[in-house]
């Protein structure tokens, strides 16, 4: 266990499944010589070669369609797409190819890959380079998306993203790069689809993700010295989504806010409130509700203000614990 | 055809009444204005009488046994079958039992109306009503306002957990090996409820302070005739009292508070809840705005405020809304006491007996009529200096009643 930051695991876990198995194959955007964007390619390059690490012209498009192909010759590409917000320019490649491939061959052909991409807002990237996409690819099925909150879970999950055998999005959070946490060394895999309770308490359930899990315990702390015991479930994943673990804590509490940084309206707050209502609304005692972003592009000049936080997901708790 | 009568709700705290008596058997017939049974809930007890015609053909809650309000009671056989009585019997009662419903209404208060009938619950508590069996809108009669939640119902539940235990025949009643065993009566609960509610909630600390009666004693002798001729109500000591202690507390506006969640209310007008002993209990019966009441008014309200709660008919809105309350046990002898605070006051005045006492004064011993006073507050909003302030000032009221005018 040491003291590792979010963009260093990520790129110790490429290191060490590009050691682990040869067909483990980097393309993107300055993914070469200048070690990607945020420094997540750093080193891979010199340790395996340009046959292995492939810098691209900037064409989205093309470097997915790329790795798709690759994939389905039998590579384990890793696709680096600077930033989420780019990803709409590849959409046709993602939803209607590599969503589809296992599907439309009828299982002879699968599409092993894995597109990461930073998402997200907290330094001021302006409207185009700052936005929280996932409910998009979260409602395209054979897709898998992922969005690790802490160093380890970033290195756990994109090691088994690597080894899964269906296309991963791993959307990282550019503003959690530089945080740190401890990362176990050397083999480490967080399972796909399994979320993780990181508080547990007995009156208000938050399922969050992402930057939002560092808010939410935020919260919880505020509110623990009001009396308010919250659980906040961190869903790691987000498609296979961990119905079981949200479930199990909603009988628990009988409470539940959701929170994300995406725009709230038509997110995943929005499935996974109707899915507790679906399934289990005689454990309810209280509205749902959710916290998100407002709706609106994320501005540049007043990113902090516009940007959900602790004392948002507060005053939501307050508001389910007095109705 | 038959209809339901109902146990009916009187007053906004009522959930469950007691059977205390059946005044028709199964076979009489029933007259509009006719008492039918007569109930008791917390501290008083109602007549209900027939709304309509009839033949009581059951009696489904026997004399003893404690119901939710809304619960049948009873079947009526309805002759003419008018109304819709199969209709009552069947809908769950939303809210309040409205009279015109039921067969049977409580003399001199009808119950009050309410607006929605549409019972607002959580889904959770809808559960828990339907697995235990109960309809939530019983519940609701108990929770106006915001909506039904887990812990109404639950909390709905234990009450009738409560009531079970104590119902005759329960497998879980204690029987006594030796002794007698006297059953619980609705006041009794509410009494042994409050204390220990009491002395869950509040800070409870106390004071003791010695004070000379004579100025006092004197004062009642001399404002007895002129008090008398005007009301025909001998002012006691008491009623003297109380009006001294809110002169005391309008100085001292931190004894007459409450204890929220939001914060401490300081009220501006002082209601005096006077605790007055009951052949079998205790009732609080209030002298609402007391600051601005002569004594002679105190005493006449006094008076037929207990005289209603010893026949048990004191309604129970005169029993609510006390302030501050005083309890005295002088007439006994005892020399001094401490009382439990009357949720949710902050204070009560524990009043001892006037004896005869060697004290000094001006450096010799004399014989002074004393009195005790003790005083519990709650800790929570008073201090122990600010309480100490107003046993002082109360100690110099009552010494030199003529400084309740200053």
């Amino acid at each position: 266990m040491t003291e590792t930051r979010y963009i260093k695991a990520i790129n110790e876990a490429l290191h060490e499944e590009m050691t682990r198995d040869e067909n483990v194959v980097i393309i993107g955007e300055d993914v070469g010589a200048p070690g990607g964007a945020f420094g997540g390619t750093r080193g891979l390059l010199q340790a395996f070669g340009d046959k292995r690490v492939k810098d691209t012209p900037i064409s989205e498009s093309a470097i997915v369609g790329l790795a798709l192909g690759a994939a389905m010759k039998g590579l384990r590409p890793v696709v680096e797409v600077m930033f989420a917000d780019f990803l709409p320019v590849c959409m046709d490649q993602i939803v209607n190819q590599i969503a589809k491939t296992r599907f439309m061959f009828g299982g002879q052909f699968a599409a092993p890959l894995v597109i990461r991409a930073p998402g997200g807002a907290g330094l001021n990237a302006g409207p185009q380079h700052s936005q929280s996409l996932e409910a998009w690819f979260a409602h395209i099925p054979g897709l898998k998306v992922v969005m690790p909150a802490t160093p380890a879970d970033a290195k756990g999950l994109l090691k088994s993203a690597i080894r899964d055998n269906d296309p991963v999005l791993v959307l990282e959070h550019k503003a959690l790069y530089a945080s740190s946490g401890d990362v176990p060394a050397g083999e480490y895999l967080v399972p796909i689809g399994k979320a993780d309770v990181r508080r547990t308490g007995k009156h208000v359930t938050i399922v969050t993700l992402s930057r939002m899990v560092l808010d939410s315990l935020e919260a919880a702390e505020t509110l623990a010295a009001q009396g308010i015991d919250v659980e906040v479930i961190d869903l790691r994943s987000i498609s296979p989504l961990d119905r079981q673990a949200i479930f199990s804590s909603v009988e628990k509490t009988s409470r539940l806010v959701i929170a994300h940084e995406a725009v709230k309206s038509f997110g995943i707050g929005a499935e996974i409130s109707a899915m507790v209502s679906e399934e289990m609304i005689d454990v309810l005692d209280a509205p749902i509700l959710r916290v998100g972003a407002p709706f609106s592009p994320v501005p540049f000049s007043q990113e902090r203000e516009y940007l959900p936080n602790a004392a948002d997901i507060v005053r939501a708790v307050e508001k389910v614990m007095n109705y | 055809m038959s209809s339901a009568i109902l146990m009916p709700k009187v007053g906004l705290t009522m959930t469950e009444g007691k059977i205390v008596e059946w005044r028709k058997a199964v076979g009489d017939r029933v007259e509009p204005g006719e008492i039918v049974f007569v109930f008791e809930t917390e501290k008083v007890s109602f007549d209900v009488e027939a709304t309509q015609s009839g033949k009581v053909s059951r009696i489904i809650v026997g004399e003893g046994e404690t119901v939710a309000i809304g619960t049948e009671v009873a079947l009526l056989d309805d002759a003419s079958a008018a109304a819709a009585p199969a209709q009552v019997a069947a809908a769950p009662p939303q809210g309040d039992v409205p009279a015109k419903d039921n067969p049977a209404s409580v003399r001199a208060e009808p119950a009050p109306a309410r607006g929605s009938s549409k019972t607002r619950a959580t889904p959770l508590a809808r559960r828990i009503a339907k697995v235990n069996g109960i309809d939530i809108a019983q519940v609701a009669a108990t929770s106006p306002g915001t909506p039904l939640k887990k812990r109404d119902v639950e909390s709905y539940l234990a009450g009738l957990a409560v009531r079970t235990t104590s119902a005759p025949g329960s497998a879980a009643m204690p029987t006594p090996a030796d002794g007698r065993l006297v059953k619980l009566t609705s006041m009794r609960e509410v009494i042994a409820r409050k204390m220990v509610a009491s002395t869950v909630e509040a800070a409870q600390a106390y004071m003791v302070v010695s004070v000379d009666a004579g100025n006092l004693v004197d004062a009642r002798t001399r404002l007895i005739p002129s008090i008398e001729k005007q009301t025909g109500v001998r002012p006691t000591l008491t009623d003297l009292f109380a009006k001294i202690v809110a002169v005391a507390i309008e100085r001292h506006p931190v004894m007459n508070t409450r204890w929220t969640k939001e914060g401490i209310v300081f009220l501006d007008a002082i209601h005096m809840g006077i605790a007055t002993a009951l052949d079998d209990g205790l009732v609080v019966p209030v002298i609402g705005n007391i600051g601005t009441k002569k004594l002679a008014e105190i005493a006449v309200e006094r008076h037929d405020l207990i005289e209603k709660a010893r026949s048990g008919k004191l309604p129970p809105e005169r029993m609510k809304g006390s302030t501050f309350s005083i309890s005295s046990l002088g007439m006994f002898g005892v020399e001094e006491f401490s009382a439990i605070i009357n949720q949710p006051e902050s204070g009560i005045l524990a009043v001892g007996a006037i004896i005869d006492t060697p004290v000094a004064r001006d450096g010799a011993v004399v014989i002074r009529p004393m009195m005790k006073l003790t005083l519990t507050y709650d800790h929570r909003i008073i201090d122990g200096a600010k309480a100490a302030a107003f046993v002082a000032t109360l100690k110099d009221v009552v010494e030199e009643p003529l400084l309740a005018l200053a």
